[in-house]
This record gives C-alpha cells, sequence and structure tokens, in this order.
C-alpha cells in the first residue's frame, strides 16, 4: 500500500460527492427522450441549423409560389410550392442538419463517449431519429401556417396520403446523412451534405422529373429526391402518382439503413 | 457499506491482452489488475497502450487476444445495466458542443436511476458559483473546464468502476487539488477508479497501485514505493530511497558529504531528489527505455 496524502482525506472537504452502490440505468425511455430533447434543443437554438430547416424552405416557398419554377399542369402553384417545400425541409433537416451533427459527434468523439453509457448507440440513434420527428412536425407546423396565409387550401385525404410517404422519406434522406457522417472527414460531410442538399433540392423536388429532357429524366426519377418530390405533388397537388416513384424511395430507405449498419464508422480512427 | 465494498472480487480483470492495428500492436499481452475501493494508476509514454486498454475495458474495441473482465462480465457485450455501473471520462472529451455545461450534466444524470446532485457537483467541481461556466456552451470551454464536465459526467451515475483517461490534464493546481480529493473520496468510499496520467505528482499520494505500461506490455506493478523499491537498472542495480527532516541548514552541506561518503564506501551513488514523484519519475524514464529494442538502445 501507498501512503495516502493525508490533506486529501475527504473529511477535510465535506463538499466532496460521495457514490452509492447499485448504480441503475434509468428506464429506456427515459434516456432515448433525454437524448432526443437533447438533439432538438441544439439543432433548434443553433442559428447555422435554424437557417437550413425553417427559413431555407421557407425562401424556397415564397419563390416557388412567385416564380413560374416547379409547376404542373392543371395544380394550383401554392400546391405545387408547398409539395415542394415540405420535401426541402424533410431533406434539409433528415439528411444535411442530421449529417453535420453526427459528423462532428463523431469528431468530438461524442458517438465514443456515448458508447460508453446506459444510452448506448441503439438509444443515440433512437433518440436522434425522435429528434428528426420532432423538428419534422415544427417545420410542417411552421411552414403550413406560411402556406395557409399564402392562400394553400389542403385536402384531409392528401395530408393523410403523404404522412407515409414522409416516413418513408426520413427513413430514406436519413439514413444516407448517417451513411455521410459515417464515412467522411467532418470537412467533407459539411461540403457534400449542402452540395448534396442542393442537388437533391433541384433534382426532382423543386423542378419535376418532367421538365427534365429525356434521358437526365430518367435518371432524376431513380434519386430519392425525385421520388420524393413526385410522390409528394401526388399526394397535396394532384400530381400523378406512379408506384415506381414508391419502389425508388423504398429501395433507398432498405438500402440506405443496410449501408449504414454495414460501413457507419463510430469513431474518426 | 453497500455490495460494492463487500464484494472483494477485482472490479478489472485483464489477461494477456492483445490489440493489433494493422502491423502495430498497441497491447502485446497486457495485464492488469483494479480493486475496488482503490486507485489503480496506468503508467506510461504517448503510444505505450494505455488509452487501448481501457477502451478494451469499455467496450468500445475488441480485443485481438486475451481477455477482459470488468465488474464480472466481458465489456464488449456490455448492457445498459453494466454500462450505469462503469463511468468512463475519455481522452479529448466526448462532449456534445452545442450544448451548455449545465445541459450536458442534467442529460448525463437524465441516464441514471439514482445520480447524483447536478447542483452538488457542479458546484463541487467549479462548473456553478463565481468562476462557473454552467451556461456556456461546450464548444466555447477552455481545456480544463472540459475536463471537469467530462469528470463530473463520468461519476453522476454513482459507478462502481471509474476510468479516468489523464483527468487532471489542463487544470489548475487548485481544481486539480480538488480533483485529487474527489478521487481519493470514490475510492474511499468502495468505488475502484482507474486512471491515466503523465503527472508523477497525481501518482504518489494518490494511487494506490500502479501498473507502468510500455510497448503494450506490463512492465512493471505494485504500490508506487514498491515500483520504486523493486526497480532494477541495466545493470542490475537498485535504488534505495530515504527521507531526511529537521536538517539544520547550516549543516546541511556537511551532511551531503558525509551521505555521498557513505554510498561511495558501499559502491552506490547518491542522489538527492525532491521526494517521490522525482523518483518515480526517474523509475518510469529508466523503465521506458528499458522497454525499447535493443537496436534502439544501442543506437
Amino acid at each position: 500500500m501507498s501512503t495516502p496524502d493525508r490533506t486529501l482525506d475527504p473529511a477535510l472537504d465535506p463538499g466532496s460527492p460521495v457514490p452509492a452502490d447499485g448504480a441503475t440505468p434509468a428506464p429506456r425511455g427515459r434516456r432515448i427522450l433525454a437524448h432526443a430533447a437533447l438533439e432538438a434543443r441544439t439543432l433548434l437554438t443553433n442559428g447555422e441549423q435554424l437557417m437550413v430547416a425553417l427559413a431555407l424552405p421557407a425562401m424556397v416557398l415564397v419563390g416557388l409560389r412567385l416564380l413560374p419554377v416547379g409547376r404542373i399542369d392543371g395544380a394550383a402553384p401554392i400546391d405545387t410550392a408547398i409539395a415542394a417545400t415540405l420535401a426541402t425541409a424533410l431533406v434539409s433537416t433528415a439528411f444535411t442538419s442530421q449529417a453535420i451533427q453526427t459528423g462532428f459527434d463523431r469528431r468530438n468523439g461524442v458517438l465514443r463517449w456515448v458508447a460508453t453509457t446506459p444510452l448506448g448507440r441503439d438509444g443515440y440513434l433512437a433518440g436522434k431519429i425522435l429528434a428528426t420527428l420532432l423538428v419534422h412536425v415544427l417545420q410542417v407546423l411552421v411552414l403550413g401556417t406560411v402556406a395557409l396565409v399564402m392562400g394553400w387550401r389542403p385536402g384531409i385525404g392528401g395530408l393523410l396520403a403523404a404522412v407515409p410517404v414522409w416516413a418513408l422519406g426520413t427513413i430514406a434522406f436519413g439514413a444516407l446523412g448517417l451513411l455521410l457522417a459515417g464515412r467522411l472527414r467532418t470537412e467533407g460531410v459539411l461540403a457534400a451534405s449542402n452540395l448534396v442538399f442542393v442537388l437533391f433540392v433541384v433534382a426532382g423536388i423543386a423542378v419535376p422529373v418532367t421538365r427534365y429532357p429525356r434521358f437526365l429524366g430518367g435518371i432524376v426519377d431513380l434519386l430519392p429526391s425525385g421520388a420524393l418530390g413526385e410522390l409528394l405533388r401526388a399526394c397535396l397537388a394532384h400530381g400523378p402518382f406512379s408506384i415506381g416513384s414508391v419502389v425508388v424511395l423504398l429501395a433507398w430507405a432498405v438500402g440506405g439503413t443496410a449501408a449504414v449498419v454495414r460501413w457507419f464508422r463510430w469513431t474518426d480512427a | 457499506m453497500g455490495a460494492a465494498m463487500e464484494d472483494h472480487s477485482p472490479a478489472l480483470v485483464a489477461e494477456s491482452l492483445a490489440v493489433s492495428f494493422g502491423e502495430v500492436r498497441a497491447l502485446d499481452g497486457l495485464q492488469l489488475t483494479a480493486r475496488r475501493g482503490a486507485v489503480t494508476a496506468l503508467l506510461g509514454p504517448n503510444g505505450a497502450g494505455k488509452t487501448t486498454a481501457i477502451s478494451c475495458a469499455t467496450g468500445l474495441l475488441r480485443p485481438g487476444g486475451g481477455s477482459v473482465r470488468v465488474l464480472g462480465a466481458d465489456p464488449w457485450r456490455a448492457s445498459p445495466e453494466h454500462r450505469a455501473r462503469v463511468g468512463v471520462m475519455i481522452q479529448d472529451g466526448g462532449l456534445t458542443s452545442g450544448a451548455t455545461a449545465l445541459q450536458l450534466l442534467r442529460y448525463g444524470a437524465a441516464m441514471h436511476a439514482h445520480p447524483l446532485d447536478v447542483d452538488e457537483i457542479a458546484e463541487y467541481l467549479g462548473i456553478t458559483g463565481p468562476d462557473g461556466f454552467a451556461r456556456t456552451l461546450v464548444r466555447r470551454l477552455s481545456g480544463g473546464q472540459r475536463q471537469r464536465l467530462g469528470l463530473a459526467l463520468a461519476i453522476i451515475g454513482r459507478p462502481e468502476l471509474v476510468f479516468l483517461d489523464e483527468p487532471t490534464a489542463g487544470m489548475d493546481p487548485a481544481i486539480r487539488r480538488r480533483v485529487r480529493t474527489l478521487v481519493r473520496g470514490l475510492a474511499r468510499k468502495g468505488t475502484a477508479v482507474v486512471l491515466t496520467t503523465h503527472l508523477m505528482e497525481d501518482v504518489v499520494g494518490l494511487a494506490d497501485e500502479v501498473h507502468v505500461i510500455a510497448r503494450g506490455r506490463t512492465v512493471a506493478s505494485g504500490t508506487v514505493e514498491e515500483v520504486i523499491a523493486s526497480h532494477r537498472d541495466r545493470a542490475g542495480a537498485q535504488s534505495l530511497s530515504a527521507r531526511i527532516d529537521a536538517v539544520d541548514p547550516a549543516r546541511r552541506d556537511a551532511l551531503e558529504d558525509d551521505l555521498r561518503a557513505a554510498a561511495e564506501r558501499h559502491g552506490a551513488r547518491l542522489r538527492i531528489t525532491a521526494g517521490g514523484a522525482a523518483d518515480l519519475e526517474a523509475v518510469l524514464l529508466d523503465l521506458m527505455a528499458q522497454a525499447e529494442p535493443e537496436q534502439e538502445t544501442t543506437r
């Protein structure tokens, strides 16, 4: 036994906290909720993230309402505008914000530390998904309110039909965002997620597949952005419904999730 | 005391632990134990394998060979219940940068059923108070402030075993002393504390046992005194430490001369040091040199 330093006696320092035996984790639901709250709060109190989550889609809404871009025959301009705006909002949160935040968490060692806590990696991901959904709800409320002011009058059937599309899109784009964050260096994540976001918005979300030349349209048709744009326009702007778009979005969701499980790296090493 | 004090099995046992990163052998047959109610220090130079050993013990890394048991379980397959019993402070943070210090502390507490009082631990470590940083975003904290927050998060769940990877790096002397007191208090109440450090003054008087690691192997183990006393240099010679108190300054030189003469009479060399930390550091440096491959040491 070495001789402990007597001046380190905790009795001399009554403020020293004392651990107790029988450490147990909080219930799983509470752990996930705590993580979702932290993620959502972090996202909503960050100016850049708010810009991407709300300001940018709002600009898309106003732009598409006023400019003759992305319209389809027989649909009111506000309907095509809100369909493209909600798709933009979904991609901004599920893909871009998620990729950037997770990329920084990976670089800062947060993913390493989290894996040693009762939350664990699965709890981290579950909390992240929940936070994304919470932010989505907020986006729909804010952007929907702006659209209502601008004359949007949605039908309940279309809104209900958009929910499964929204959920499938969240899985597909969320998986792609995590894949980016789990493979590239942080600087690469930052650059790629913003660049790919713009490409997604242009390729099938703001500009429908039908507006592209035949060859390019064939490519856009196979992108998750093309499929999401077409499906939301079918639900909210009386656009044509294509089962092919469902298959494409489903394939990106399943393939993306499998790729994350296979290739996501939790550390920078 | 509770169950943790009555359980006499070691909190951590690592046997012949081996980890390779490509061609590099990070751990090469490492042996470690850590007792409950004791502070165990892992010493060694950068790249010796200390952090890799902790990564294996906390389930972050799967060893390629050997075994590691933490509180009787395999950390690689640890359940949330197991992880609640083990606190971890990793090197270089691991803290979410977009939250404030207090938000993160409350978040850490929410992971546990019976956490420490957040206000109490925050006040103790100076996270709140006159020079506190509770409402500062983590990305704006200094290195020492991050260390304090990381330490608070590691112990917030009242763990039975806590790993602290360089807990006092970047801290000012007053806070470092407080942290040392806290660590001693944790051990006294039954927690097994495993820490790594490059500061010998963090070891002497604080650690009950030390493991010296070099090139992925344990090259010396025991109490600080045992490691110093049992150390033999390359020629096989040992060191003998003594402390002489109540020296009259006027007779100090004469005493030194006498001691030198006595050492010479017995064929030994006298080295007057500042105390235990310097002795341990000298031993550590010598052990590091001895662990180097022969061709490098003879160059």
